[in-house]
Order: C-alpha cells, then sequence, then structure tokens
C-alpha cells in the first residue's frame, strides 16, 4: 500500500509539472459604462474589464436597446479589456449589454450590464466613435486596423497552445485497447480459479 | 437502525436466483463459506444508491447554479445545460469504479486465491467495462463542451480541442481509459500477473488531466492548488471506488471482508484527511483570490460557496458513518461475525455520491 501510494504521488507530481498551466475562471471586474449607470447619451464605446487575459475566439457582446433590437457587436479584445464601438444613433431608454466569453479554463462565462440613456430621443452622442464603427452588423466585420495585433499579442498572453498531438495519443491508446481485445479474443476464457 | 439488519438478514438467506456463469466460479471458489451469493438487486444497491444520489445532487446544484439568460447572446440549450454536467458525472463514476476495482486485489492480499479469486476474476472484467465507459464519456463530454462554447452552432470539437486545454484534457482522460482497458484485458486473460499496482496507476494518471486543464486551477497560487486538487481527486476516488467494490463484492462474503476491510479502512484514514484538507484548501483558494467578494461572506451569498459548503457537510456526513464502520462494524467484522456492514456501506456510499454530484457542479460553478 506504501509503494502504491508513493508511486501515486511522484505521478502526480509529474503530470502537475509537465502539463502546461491552465488558468483560472475569468469575473468581470469593471465595466464601461458601469452596470446600473445612467448616462446622457449612448457612450461611443463599450469597455469589459476582466481579472484575468481573454481568449479572443469566442468572446461575444451584443447590445439590446431599449426596443428590444439586438445588436450584435464586433469586438475587440485586448490583454484584460473586451472593447466594442457602440451604435452610434441612441435613443433613450434602457440599454443592456450582454456578454459571453470562454474563460481560460474552457467554461463559457456570460453576464450583462445595465444601463440607462436619460437624453432626449435622437440626440447626437457626445463621443463620437474613433474609427468607423460598424453598427448592428452579424459580428462577421473585421476588427478595425488594431485588430490583428492585439489578437496575437492576446493570444501569446494566454498559452493556446496546440492541441493536435493528443489526437494521435487517442489513435495510440485506441489500437493498445483492441490489441487488448484481440489477445481475449485469441487466448479463449478469462482466467480463474487457479491464481497461480 | 432495525431496518437496517432486517435488510442484511434477508440479503444473506437469499437465494441465488439468476446465477451468471461467473457468479457459479465464485460458488466453486467458496466452497465451505457460509453465505451463499445473493441476488442481482441487493449486489448493485450500492451503485444505484450512489448513481441515484449523484444525479439528483447534480441536478440540483445544476439548475441552483445554472446562469442567468442574457439578452442578445445565445446560450446553450438544455441538453447541453444538463447533458454536459450528466456526462462528467458518468465519466468520473466510470473512472472511480475501474480505480476502485482494479484497488480490490490490493485490498483482498494474496494469501488465499481459492477465495479471492473468483471475485478478483469479476472486478477484473467489470472494471474493463468501466474504462470503456469512461473513454466514451470522456469523448461525449468533449463534444458537449464544444458545443458549449459555441452556441447556437454546430459544435467543432477539432478546433475546441486545439484552442482550449479542458479539451486536450478530456481526449488524454479518454485515452488514458483506453489504455486502461489494455491492460485490463490482459488482467482479464492473465489474472493478478498484471499486477494491480499497473492498472491502479493508469487509471488514476487518466484522471490527473481533468483538473490541470480545469476551472479549479488558478492564476496565482497554481503550483499549490494545482498539487491540492490533484490530491483532492486521487484520494476521492481511491476511497469511493475501494468503498464500492468493497460493498459489491465483498459485503456477504464474510471470510474475504475480514480481510479487505481493515486494511481498506487505513486508506479510508489517509483518504479522509487528505480528501478533506485538499478540498478545503482549494475551495477557500478559490474563493479568497476571487476579485469581486470577500471571503466569509462569499462562502454563503456566492453559488461557488454554497456548493463548497454543501461538500462540506457530506463530507461531515462521510466522516461520522465512516467512523461508525470503523468503530462499531469493524471487529465485528474482523471477527467473521453477521454485521449491517452492507446497509451502512450503501448509505455511505450514498452520501459521497451527492458529493461527485455536487463536485461536478462546483466545477463548472461560476466563483463570483
Amino acid at each position: 500500500m506504501r509503494r502504491l501510494l508513493t508511486v501515486l504521488l511522484v505521478a502526480c507530481a509529474t503530470l502537475a509539472v509537465a502539463v502546461a498551466p491552465a488558468l483560472a475562471h475569468n469575473v468581470l471586474t469593471g465595466s464601461d459604462p458601469k452596470d446600473g449607470a445612467r448616462l446622457a447619451s449612448l457612450p461611443g464605446r463599450a469597455t469589459l474589464t476582466f481579472d484575468q487575459p481573454v481568449r479572443a475566439d469566442f468572446a461575444h457582446m451584443a447590445l439590446t436597446g431599449p426596443d428590444g433590437t439586438v445588436a450584435k457587436l464586433s469586438v475587440e479584445v485586448v490583454d484584460t479589456k473586451v472593447m466594442a464601438a457602440l451604435p452610434v444613433p441612441g435613443v433613450a431608454g434602457v440599454y443592456i449589454i450582454g456578454y459571453q466569453i470562454v474563460s481560460n479554463d474552457g467554461h463559457p462565462v456570460s453576464g450583462k450590464i445595465t444601463f440607462t440613456v436619460t437624453g432626449p430621443a435622437g440626440q447626437t452622442p457626445a463621443t463620437t466613435p474613433p474609427t468607423a464603427a460598424p453598427s448592428a452588423s452579424d459580428g462577421a466585420a473585421p476588427p478595425p486596423a488594431t485588430g490583428p495585433g492585439s489578437r496575437s499579442l492576446s493570444t501569446a498572453q494566454v498559452p493556446a497552445s496546440g492541441g493536435g498531438w493528443v489526437w494521435g495519443l487517442l489513435v495510440v491508446a485506441l489500437l493498445l485497447s483492441g490489441l487488448g481485445i484481440l489477445v481475449v479474443a485469441r487466448h479463449g476464457r478469462p482466467a480463474r480459479g487457479s491464481g497461480a | 437502525m432495525s431496518t437496517t439488519d432486517e435488510t442484511t438478514g434477508e440479503i444473506a438467506e437469499a437465494p441465488d436466483t439468476a446465477p451468471s456463469p461467473a457468479a457459479q466460479a465464485g460458488l466453486e471458489g467458496m466452497a465451505g463459506s457460509e453465505a451463499p451469493s445473493s441476488g442481482a438487486r441487493e449486489r448493485w444497491l450500492p451503485v444505484w444508491g450512489m448513481g441515484g444520489a449523484a444525479l439528483v445532487a447534480l441536478l440540483v446544484a445544476t439548475w441552483w447554479t445554472s446562469p442567468e439568460s442574457v439578452p442578445g447572446i445565445a446560450l446553450p440549450g438544455p441538453l447541453v445545460e444538463y447533458g454536459l454536467p450528466v456526462t462528467r458525472l458518468v465519466l468520473d463514476l466510470c473512472a472511480l469504479a475501474a480505480i476502485g476495482l482494479s484497488l480490490l486485489p490490493r485490498l483482498l492480499g494474496f494469501e488465499d486465491p481459492g477465495r479471492s479469486e473468483p471475485v478478483l476474476s469479476k472486478a477484473r472484467a467489470w472494471a474493463v467495462l468501466a474504462a470503456f465507459g469512461w473513454a466514451i464519456a470522456a469523448l461525449v463530454a468533449m463534444v458537449l463542451s464544444a458545443a458549449e462554447v459555441t452556441p447556437g452552432q454546430a459544435p467543432d470539437p477539432a478546433a475546441y480541442v486545439e484552442a482550449i486545454g479542458a479539451g486536450q484534457g478530456l481526449v488524454i482522460s479518454a485515452a488514458c481509459a483506453l489504455v486502461y482497458t489494455c491492460f485490463g484485458l490482459l488482467a482479464v486473460r492473465f489474472g493478478e500477473k498484471v499486477p494491480a499496482e499497473l492498472r491502479v496507476v493508469v487509471a488514476v494518471f487518466g484522471l490527473l488531466p481533468l483538473p490541470v486543464s480545469g476551472h479549479a486551477s488558478n492564476w496565482y497560487w497554481h503550483d499549490l492548488s494545482m498539487v491540492s486538487m490533484e490530491l483532492h481527486v486521487v484520494g476521492a476516488s481511491l476511497w469511493t471506488g475501494g468503498l464500492v467494490a468493497l460493498a459489491v463484492l465483498l459485503a456477504r462474503r464474510r471470510d474475504l471482508l475480514a480481510r479487505a476491510l481493515p486494511r481498506f479502512s487505513r486508506l479510508a484514514a489517509v483518504a479522509l484527511v487528505v480528501v478533506g484538507l485538499s478540498g478545503l484548501f482549494s475551495g477557500l483558494v478559490e474563493l479568497a483570490l476571487s476579485p469581486t467578494t470577500r471571503l466569509p461572506g462569499s462562502l454563503f451569498t456566492t453559488h461557488y460557496g454554497q456548493l463548497v459548503v454543501a461538500k462540506i457537510v457530506c463530507v461531515g456526513a462521510i466522516a461520522l458513518l465512516a467512523a461508525n464502520i470503523r468503530w462499531r462494524l469493524l471487529p465485528g467484522v474482523a471477527q467473521r461475525k453477521a454485521t449491517a456492514f452492507a446497509a451502512w456501506a450503501v448509505l455511505e456510499v450514498a452520501v459521497m455520491g451527492v458529493a461527485y454530484g455536487v463536485a461536478v457542479a462546483l466545477t463548472r460553478a461560476p466563483v463570483a
């Protein structure tokens, strides 16, 4: 029993050291506009801040307007921040930014930010978006000029190690298992009774 | 516990309703021992008890922690939301069955192969089936996880595994389970010449990638909480798996139980301390490092904290039940007397099932 435990401990230690560190669950730590904020006009950009670098793939944001229309936003990820330009003319009312990212441990993290625009309907926003913001597009539009650079930056920080090799491992394991079945099938009855 | 005693009495006298070839082999090997092999229903009671308790606990905990709907964002459907945790639970239960059944030769020892061999040959065959179930569950969980991160679209498992560590962990786990079936099948053919340690190590190795690539890993105290999680998973599966194997295969075999239970009891004592401390440490570190909540309160205000509390309660109940078996039943078992071990073991295994169900929900619950 002691030998068994020793072997297990060594195996644990080996694996814990060998496998590349995964990161924990991301948590939203702040946002601009803040949840529950009351603003004079719809801001040009929305920024969500998480406690850890965010994976650029699988990040989504959507803006639901006071009239219930949903606009998918094209998302830009820089380090711990997820940003999106908001559609330009914003009527007064309650807006909801819904977001979903895939946390560094592979679990989806979703939530919403609710804020109210108090300005008169049809008022032009105080800050115009810096770039031509793709409003209400289906998220298929390419990110702004800084997009590719920031994307590769964040992938460098979040170790998305190429995992293709595990399929080879699976195939080898399948072959081994088949070998075992073959041995049992070829050599007939299971061992029983003798023990020696 | 009068019902308990009734149950065991019934079981001990129940005729062998449907003797399988394996059970007959068991009868041959046990010439001279007192308890006849009992019916299939009572034998599988620990498995049903554990599986049922785990499933109920998991569904309740998943429903309790399910994320609120977000306008404009597609959320995974109920098939994924409930199917994925259930698949993970099946994975965990199959894995602990494989580990417990592989551990059985170490618990029984080799003093009396004539008596232990029929039980062990059954354990070897079942362990292979459990490992196949484990491999399939891991691959299904991988596909469902891929579906979870791209709701509203067809899942792309290849891209998921390529990009996300948890997917790689599931595939590695499935591969380890398949490697286990190879050794397990060799053991089915060649008996205990294939060392039990080897099978236990391969099976345990298959569990290790899951926490390494999972939720509970941590950015700041990564190394320490990683080791703690690994100890937790390994300890829990050896402990639970060992007890399930004893309860299913040895509960009616007083001669063999008298030999195996004292050895298991020592293992269980170590496992209780290791699992309890490592679980407490991991859960509290996860909560303490959560940036948006503070610790004493978040234990009760966050879903994650509530599930941690539920598991602490489970560990307390298990410790009491284990102490009952250790101090009240073990002396009788060691003297080969009739005891209520079977019923108490079913109860303890069912509480362990609750802990496993909550554990699966805990790995998915948001920390804050």
